[in-house]
């Protein structure tokens, strides 16, 4: 099965794909961008990235890119190299050939043998972490006393 | 009521498609009105004059420059109500008749007859000069947006703004989703593959042969040049002095649109 045919799929376990003829912004292997990258939709980078990159839709760094800023997205699919923050809302998978050199948070993470990460990692799922909340205390009911 | 702007050319070069495209027009009740376009031609003064005659269907015969000059002609005519249409005389080498859906004569005339229209967005270079297709910068330009701007690598590239595709023959089908409705243009930078010698003598020097490489979804952008004045190929080829601010006006123009009209 090829990874990245299908549509873009969330999937419950937390891993995501990005289908690549999805993406409204295309920066190919060609091309360098300097600046604060901002976009609404999908974004697919295969070129170099220097700045920072927001995103309210989806992101997919693919082998080859080489992104030197800090990085917003609601969910990444990570093969390149990124120096900087990577800040995603709901899923970040980073496969075998990413290298992510700073820090991460994100709600889900997966992460394939081989991707290189310095940097500090934070994982919270707010959905968990209102499950895991301790049960209100009940105070012990007093018998009455005969 | 129908005008038909004629390049002159077309009258020596093109005898037998206009006899052609004159039948057909008498046959099926859509002939109108004849103008004779030579290079000087006062066309606002032709267009305000049909105008008041109760003529709305504007229609360019020649090749894309043609077209590209009747309808700025039209669309710079202040409270013109129009619809434009097109006859592409070389349609082999037509972009804007692939986007209308039609480039035989006889396609050309059953759309004229018929009469369906559409309102597509239209690109505006400078705020003066308006185009249907695509405005494509040679090399040494950059896009410049608010917030960040973006070059090429290679050296052999172009920089295009979109409105239709003009790289794919099969718009729909295409991996870009060039869009005639959506408000939007699309900056591309398109790369030319590595050809051998051979291959460069045959091989036509049309975008077809540039692949598409980076794409971004704008409303509004500027080009920046390191040369002063930049040569743009929008529907016709133009003079611009750079920056150069690229704009869409949305669902700006109504065209008379053939069975092979792809709005995507």
């Amino acid at each position: 099965m090829a990874m990245f045919d299908s549509k873009n799929k969330d999937y419950e376990d937390g891993g995501f794909e990005m289908d690549a003829s999805d993406a409204e912004t295309i920066i190919g292997s060609s091309v360098k961008v300097d600046g604060d990258f901002v976009s609404d939709g999908d974004v697919l980078v295969q070129g170099i990235l220097n700045g920072s990159l927001k995103t309210k839709g989806n992101l997919r760094v693919e082998k080859g890119a080489k992104i030197k800023a800090d990085v917003e997205a609601a969910n990444a699919q990570v093969s390149g190299e990124i120096e900087g923050n990577v800040l995603i809302k709901n899923n970040l998978v980073i496969g075998s050939s990413a290298t992510i050199s700073g820090d991460i948070s994100t709600k889900v993470l997966s992460i394939e043998p081989g991707a290189v990460l310095n940097g500090h990692c934070s994982v919270s799922s707010s959905k968990k972490q209102e499950d895991s909340e301790p049960a209100d205390i009940q105070e012990p009911i007093e018998e009455d006393e005969e | 009521m129908y005008a038909y702007f004629i390049d002159s050319w077309v009258f020596e070069k093109c005898g037998r498609k206009m006899d052609k495209l004159d039948l057909g027009l008498t046959q099926k009740g859509a002939s109108g009105r004849k103008i004779k376009m030579s290079r000087l031609h006062d066309l606002p003064s032709s267009i305000k004059e049909c105008s008041s005659s109760g003529i709305k269907t504007f229609v360019a015969v020649g090749d894309d420059d043609t077209a590209s000059r009747v309808m700025n002609a039209c669309l710079k005519t202040e409270g013109l109500g129009f619809v434009f249409s097109y006859v592409p005389m070389c349609s082999e080498k037509s972009e804007i008749s692939k986007t209308f859906g039609y480039s035989t004569i006889t396609e050309c005339v059953d759309a004229l007859s018929h009469g369906r229209t559409a309102k597509i967005d239209v690109g505006v270079l400078s705020g003066r000069h308006y185009f249907i297709t695509a405005a494509v910068f040679g090399g040494k330009c950059s896009l410049v947006f608010e917030t960040y701007s973006i070059s090429s690598l290679l050296k052999n590239h172009h920089i295009s703004v979109c409105n239709s595709n003009i790289y794919s023959k099969k718009p729909k089908h295409g991996k870009w989703k060039f869009s005639l409705y959506d408000g939007m243009l699309d900056a591309v930078i398109a790369a030319k593959p590595e050809v051998s010698f051979l291959e460069k003598m045959i091989q036509k020097n049309d975008f077809a042969s540039f692949s598409p490489d980076s794409v971004f979804l704008v409303d509004k952008i500027t080009i920046k040049s390191k040369q002063k004045t930049v040569s743009v190929l929008a529907d016709s080829e133009k003079q611009l002095s750079s920056p150069i601010v690229v704009e869409v006006a949305p669902k700006h123009l109504e065209i008379i649109i053939g069975d092979k009209f792809h709005a995507i």
